[in-house]
């Protein structure tokens, strides 16, 4: 019974340990991964602002160090345009187009930001009097500037803030909703895409809300996103709900409000089905296939027995 | 008698009036507006280390990075890569180089060829990533890798409809060396571009 006792006693003081030994090593492990990563935010990410031409404006953005190790980090412009109706960003001038990246000034290139730390970084926008009006745009870049590696890759992170800036003057708002669509079969996740063009020579702000139901009636997403439409382009802005399950018949409905006025969305159903239970349905349809192609050929068969013994019988009596 | 005659009912006026002048003092309203800021958060290891042992017909060495980012803008993200140089991709060592992979990332190399390095990120364009990284193996038949592109052009590696929190593009790099290759450190730089849509 002691002895009982006391390997009990024994087994209780080892579990004990191992669990006063995760306890103690477990904050080790995250810290030495939370310490590995350097962290970088910007804000606001995006900018608009009108100007009249020859004005200038001063601003600010903020620069957050999030993760524990100080660095340095150089701020500068670029022009930003985009192509394709996927909205593909080029930060790279244009040949022939106003390149606005000289029209932002900085009283310094590079700061030091530590652990923790928000630096304001102030900016200047001067506009050239002689510029024609309409929409500009451009980015402010922060870039963390890490010290070259002896061996292998050194990484950069960098995050933009986009600036939409209106030369004041004689401007065309104009756009339209060209199109929605969501596949009725789908994959997961389940996506459904907006087309708005702007025919006009001003961005504008397109606001996509949409809700997706379960057959059930039950709101599985509430999605809403804002996204500007450049002058003489096609945004095709997606409407996507992640983490979709693998299985299911959902109805979507939504709108587009864009230059004051809003459009409906009709609603559209869709199945979602994930490869594995397109697998899984397949496999069932063949089966069942395959069991009515047997009942068929027996119930020929037994029609042809039939057929074979029916006058012999006949025969017999 | 007379003098006391509206005393009842202005007595009951009051108790009526009243109370309801302090309710509406109660539930008058103050619209509060609070505008919230839109930021954007990235974060990456900063280095990654790949040393790889030359063998004749070549070896390969391949480590991963974690790029990850959060924002609250409803418009969502892009990540981009592309080499910070507007000029060469190169793995510099002095006068020795090691070349970019001359695949692209619609149709990256397999296998990759010895004396190049490259990147894969699982899910985008036609890469096969690893999933565990390895030093100086033989160069695999089955992962594939992209040159970082020049500064000027970057790649897309994610590109998203909404906010995102803490969401993690796993970035795969691969170098082969044959014995053919001077011994040395050689370097590069990548840049991870996060921009707001």
């Amino acid at each position: 019974m002691d002895n009982l006792l006391k390997r009990k006693k024994t087994r209780g003081g080892f579990f004990a340990l191992i669990g006063l030994s995760f306890l103690l090593l477990l904050p080790k492990v995250y810290a030495q991964s939370a310490t590995s990563q350097q962290s970088l935010t910007l804000s606001p990410t995006s900018n608009i602002q009108s100007f009249d031409k020859g004005a200038s404006s001063d601003g600010t953005v903020q620069v957050i160090n999030q993760g524990s190790a100080a660095y340095d980090f150089s701020v500068y412009a670029t022009p930003y345009s985009v192509s394709g109706e996927d909205y593909q960003q080029d930060f790279s001038p244009i040949p022939g187009a106003i390149n606005i990246a000289s029209w932002f000034n900085f009283p310094s290139a590079t700061y030091h930001i530590n652990p923790g730390q928000t630096v304001a970084v102030p900016y200047t926008i001067n506009v050239p009097s002689t510029v024609l009006s309409g929409g500009y745009y451009g980015v402010i870049f922060a870039e963390i500037q890490n010290p070259q590696v002896v061996n292998g890759v050194t990484i950069k992170d960098r995050l933009g803030s986009i600036f939409y800036l209106t030369v004041n003057g004689p401007a065309v708002n104009q756009g339209s909703l060209l199109s929605w669509n969501a596949k009725p079969f789908q994959k997961p996740n389940l996506t459904g895409y907006v087309r708005v063009a702007n025919t006009g020579t001003l961005h504008f702000s397109a606001s996509v809300n949409a809700t997706v139901k379960d057959m059930f009636g039950f709101t599985k997403l509430n999605f809403s996103s804002v996204k500007e439409v450049l002058p003489q382009t096609v945004r095709r802005i997606p409407i996507e709900w992640k983490n979709t399950p693998f299985m299911g018949l959902y109805k979507i409905n939504g709108s587009v409000t864009y230059l004051g006025k809003t459009s409906t969305l009709g609603t559209k159903y869709v199945i979602v089905m994930s490869q594995l239970a397109r697998y899984i349905i397949g496999g069932i349809a063949i089966l069942l296939v395959l069991m009515l192609i047997i009942h068929e050929i027996a119930k020929y068969r037994r029609n042809k027995k039939k057929k074979k013994h029916g006058p012999n019988k006949k025969k017999k009596k | 008698m007379k003098k006391h005659f509206f005393i009842i009912p202005t007595f009951f006026l009051l108790l009526f009036v009243l109370p309801s002048t302090i309710v509406s003092a109660a539930t008058s309203t103050t619209t509060i507006n609070v505008a919230v800021a839109s930021v954007i958060t990235i974060s990456s290891g900063g280095t990654l280390n790949l040393s790889v042992t030359p063998s004749g017909p070549g070896a390969q060495t391949v480590g991963s990075d974690t790029v990850t980012i959060s924002t609250n803008d409803t418009a969502g993200y892009t990540l981009k890569i592309s080499n910070s140089s507007a000029s060469t991709a190169n793995l510099i060592s002095g006068s020795n180089t090691i070349s970019p992979s001359a695949g692209t990332q619609a149709s990256p190399t397999v296998p990759q060829l010895a004396n190049s390095w490259g990147y894969c990120v699982t899910g985008v364009g036609g890469f096969v990533c690893p999933s565990v990284a390895s030093a100086s193996q033989a160069i695999s038949n089955t992962y594939s890798f992209a040159g970082t592109p020049l500064s000027a052009s970057p790649n897309t590696l994610k590109a998203t409809a909404t906010t995102a929190t803490n969401d993690t593009t796993v970035v795969w790099y691969g170098v082969s060396a044959d014995t053919t290759k001077p011994s040395g450190t050689y370097t590069s730089t990548v840049t991870y571009t996060g921009i707001a849509n």
